[in-house]
């Protein structure tokens, strides 16, 4: 509800509360954050049934076990879908305009078998588009580490 | 309706924080180890039944995130939330589903992983109708905190109301707490173990909110639980020793939530929990036992506060309303006892809310199996009563266990 609108019979009441919350990512993602540190993308992969997981996750769903390997993952792969963004969450919360569309893509990297998401920068995307990670110029241990994904030709 | 028994349970150890893992991995703990005490796969199972609180890890549907990791891929997957029950209602949903005919083997799983989140913040979310409905009269939130302060809040005016009806004093509050801590020192995947521990220490800590010292009062926790029930038919197969669930009832009383507008006005004193009077002799017929002072062999009682141990031991139809005090004092409740209370260590020791009503049913059953290990009691345990406590402070959900099934 944003703080303008003309509403009757409406009281606005604010709560005296301030949620604190302490995700914890667990050792898996703990080890794909320490890998992008030194712009290594790691994965981890079922001995089972050989699926690769990026980012890495502890269980493989279909096998119930433990993905013990671990792989490091090239910086290329394909656009698997893409979609142009025109707004973006603000400071205070709400909605403000981009000054220029941007466009946010799902990569297959090559050798994994799950997704990343990042901005892609490019002049024309589409689905199959063989793109390379940009990476930060000083990547922290967290995901914007991969600044965006460009075209690779 | 079908037999239904307990083949496997699995316990996380449960502590204060656990950075290690994230909510999926900590639950995949006690999955993985009921799985491997039932002596299956999950493709052996045929759905999942989940829970935790709503919103206290500020996660929605973490049964969707986690369900991977607990064995569900491509099985039907249900998740249920009553508040402090909500373990409770798990195992009863599990229950259901085994007893209608229309599943035969099911996972229950309940959790909590309380460091990741703000207990506070989602116990007002529980009650926010209340709070906004207050914020908007003008009251002071400082008058609210006072009122409500987490469950806490609520349990002091339980417990004074409990301790003027029954003669209970805070000596008796200060045994409690003993026997249910030692009691888990003996039991590994206890939160709060404390060996040696005596009434005088208990008195010695500082006081939370009248009359409750920190000394009767459950840590936070960190912890998950997992059960497998399936048809009695099976059940044999699996093992020599299944723990049946004869029974379960539950009832929702009015509100007995302090409050003024919204849904939790104060039509009821706390202290009184009829309604687990009433759930405990539905679940005691259903289960055909008609005199359970002399036939339950154990009880677990939901227990976060040491008052309601008593409280909740007299309401379960164990003794007369008063009496528990006295049956306290007569060592009957001990592990070595006539009728061992919590032998887990029980909720005061170990709370991961939404797996603790599961634990009470958990610890029924492993007692039965004679899979307890060192907090195995004394006696041979072939009849059970396990118990929750939570929605609005006025649901209360009853299981009956034992080693044959209904006749």
């Amino acid at each position: 509800m944003k703080a303008d609108e003309d509403l009757q019979n409406v009281g606005r009441v604010g709560l005296p509360l301030a949620p604190a919350f302490n995700w914890s990512v667990g050792n898996w993602m703990e080890q794909f954050f320490d890998g992008l540190k030194e712009r290594k993308i790691m994965a981890s992969k079922c001995g089972l049934c050989g699926r690769v997981f990026l980012p890495p996750r502890m269980i493989c769903e279909r096998c119930f076990a433990k993905t013990e390997e671990w792989v490091e993952i090239p910086e290329t792969g394909t656009v698997e879908a893409f979609t142009a963004a025109h707004v973006r969450v603000g400071p205070d919360g709400e909605l403000a305009d981009l000054p220029e569309p941007q466009l946010i893509a799902l990569v297959k990297h090559d050798e994994a078998d799950t997704l990343l998401v990042a901005g892609l920068v490019a002049k024309n995307a589409s689905a199959g588009m063989r793109v390379r990670v940009v990476w930060n110029e000083t990547p922290s241990g967290a995901l914007d580490a991969i600044s965006c994904y460009e075209p690779m030709d | 309706m079908r037999d239904v028994a307990v083949v496997g349970v699995g316990l996380s150890k449960h502590v204060s924080k656990r950075r290690d893992v994230n909510i999926a991995e900590l639950v995949w703990e006690a999955v993985s180890a009921a799985y491997e005490d039932a002596g299956l796969t999950p493709g052996e199972v045929d759905g999942v039944i989940t829970g935790n609180m709503p919103a206290f890890e500020g996660v929605n549907l973490p049964e969707c995130w986690g369900a991977g990791h607990w064995g569900t891929y491509r099985k039907p997957l249900l998740r249920i939330t009553t508040g402090g029950t909500t373990g409770g209602s798990v195992g009863h949903g599990a229950f259901y589903a085994v007893a209608s005919g229309l599943f035969d083997t099911v996972i229950a799983i309940a959790f909590e992983k309380q460091s990741d989140g703000d207990s506070t913040a989602g116990l007002n979310t529980v009650i926010l109708a209340d709070i906004a409905a207050l914020l908007g009269f003008g009251v002071d939130p400082s008058l609210l905190l006072a009122f409500g302060g987490g469950a806490v809040g609520i349990a002091v005016y339980q417990a004074s109301s409990y301790m003027k009806s029954s003669g209970c004093t805070t000596h008796h509050l200060d045994k409690v707490s003993v026997l249910c801590r030692t009691n888990a020192a003996k039991n590994p995947h206890a939160h709060l173990q404390q060996p040696g521990l005596t009434p005088d220490d208990v008195a010695k800590t500082d006081l939370m909110q009248y009359p409750l010292r920190f000394g009767h009062v459950c840590p936070a926790s960190d912890g998950a639980c997992a059960m497998i029930l399936t048809t009695g038919e099976r059940a044999r197969k699996l093992t020599d020793r299944p723990a049946y669930i004869r029974s379960v009832a539950s009832c929702s009383d009015e509100g007995a939530l302090i409050g003024i507008g919204g849904s939790g006005t104060l039509n009821v004193d706390p202290g009184r929990q009829e309604s687990c009077k009433l759930a405990a002799a539905r679940a005691y017929e259903h289960a055909g036992i008609k005199d359970p002072r002399n036939e339950i062999d154990l009880a677990e009682p939901y227990a976060p506060f040491a008052h309601q141990l008593l409280m909740f031991y007299e309401r379960l139809l164990l003794c007369d309303e008063g009496e528990a005090p006295a049956v306290l004092n007569s060592g009957s409740m001990e592990m070595a006892g006539e009728l061992p209370v919590c032998p887990s260590g029980g909720v005061i020791s170990t709370n991961a809310i939404g797996a603790s009503a599961l634990e009470r049913i958990a610890e029924a059953a492993m007692q039965i199996m004679g899979r307890a290990g060192e907090h195995q009691v004394q006696k041979d345990v072939h009849k059970a009563v396990a118990h929750g406590w939570g929605g609005m402070v006025n649901l209360n959900v009853v299981a009956v266990l034992a080693d044959t099934p209904r006749g």
